[in-house]
């Protein structure tokens, strides 16, 4: 729980930088990055405020698994349009 | 005989704990793969109505799916604070974050009440098309359990007052905190998937 205000505005930032991309979205790799901002925010929460960094339980392990997994679902489906 | 030598134990490395209940991680287990249905058939109904689609997100404001963001993010960060100063002793303090995180959340409802209101005015509903039916599900869906998570933050900030999160009967406040960080996580999911990706 330490410099949770750095991971704020880390958080802030990248939510503003994948919003920045939205015009240009349409490109799959734009989608891509966009997706992985996506992920990596989720784990920047699940580690930081949820506090299951360093916590060596199943609950991380799939907490950690969920965002990469829905994100790249997510982008394989939309690679179909 | 007592050889002289004596035995001492050292800890090993501390392992942190799993904040909170277990029950409340399944519980937040089967809301995210509820979430994550929703998100997989949202997005399959979209690559099958691409057009549909494609109009229906042009009538969105992407602003107030940004604020509503930067908005959840600062009362998740407001819960962390208030977890901290309990922690350190200080639940009236722990109790006012608690009680901003409140308001950041109350900034949330607020913002998405009036998209609701203004795609409403402009004669979109619920039964409009594929769209809107999958916008309003997860949306108002979403929109619930912010509110039940309102509840709860409101409810340990009362418990916070009264100082009825001592240390080491902290497990409630962290369950607490936990269900208010998933509530958080799924819209920042949900807020590329429906606002940003075009």
């Amino acid at each position: 729980m330490k410099h949770t205000h750095w991971i704020w505005t880390l958080l802030i930032a990248i939510t503003l930088a994948s919003f920045a991309l939205t015009e240009d979205s349409s490109h799959p790799w734009v989608t891509g990055v966009i997706l992985l901002l996506t992920s990596l925010k989720g784990t920047l929460i699940i580690d930081s405020f949820m506090e299951l960094h360093g916590v060596n339980h199943w609950v991380r392990k799939s907490m950690h698994l969920y965002c990469p997994l829905l994100t790249v679902s997510i982008w394989g489906i939309l690679q179909f349009q | 005989m007592d050889s002289g030598i004596t035995t001492q134990t050292f800890p090993l490395a501390q392992e942190k704990n799993l904040p909170g209940d277990l029950a409340m991680w399944m519980f937040i287990a089967a809301e995210l793969s509820v979430f994550a249905l929703l998100f997989l058939l949202f997005t399959v109904l979209r690559v099958n109505n691409a057009e549909l689609f494609q109009a229906g997100q042009q009538t969105l404001h992407p602003t107030a799916g940004l604020i509503n963001t930067v908005a959840l993010l600062s009362a998740s960060w407001f819960v962390v604070q208030a977890v901290i100063h309990n922690r350190n002793n200080q639940p009236r303090d722990a109790a006012l974050w608690m009680v901003t995180a409140v308001l950041a959340a109350a900034v949330y409802v607020g913002v998405k009440c009036w998209e609701y209101w203004q795609l409403g005015a402009a004669g979109y509903d619920l039964d409009s098309n594929t769209f809107y039916t999958g916008y309003f599900l997860i949306t108002g869906f979403h929109l619930l359990h912010v509110v039940l998570g309102m509840v709860i933050l409101v409810f340990m900030a009362l418990k916070l007052w009264q100082q009825r999160y001592p240390v080491g009967k902290t497990s409630g406040l962290e369950s607490g905190a936990c269900y208010w960080h998933m509530v958080d996580l799924v819209w920042i999911l949900l807020f590329p998937l429906i606002y940003v990706i075009r």
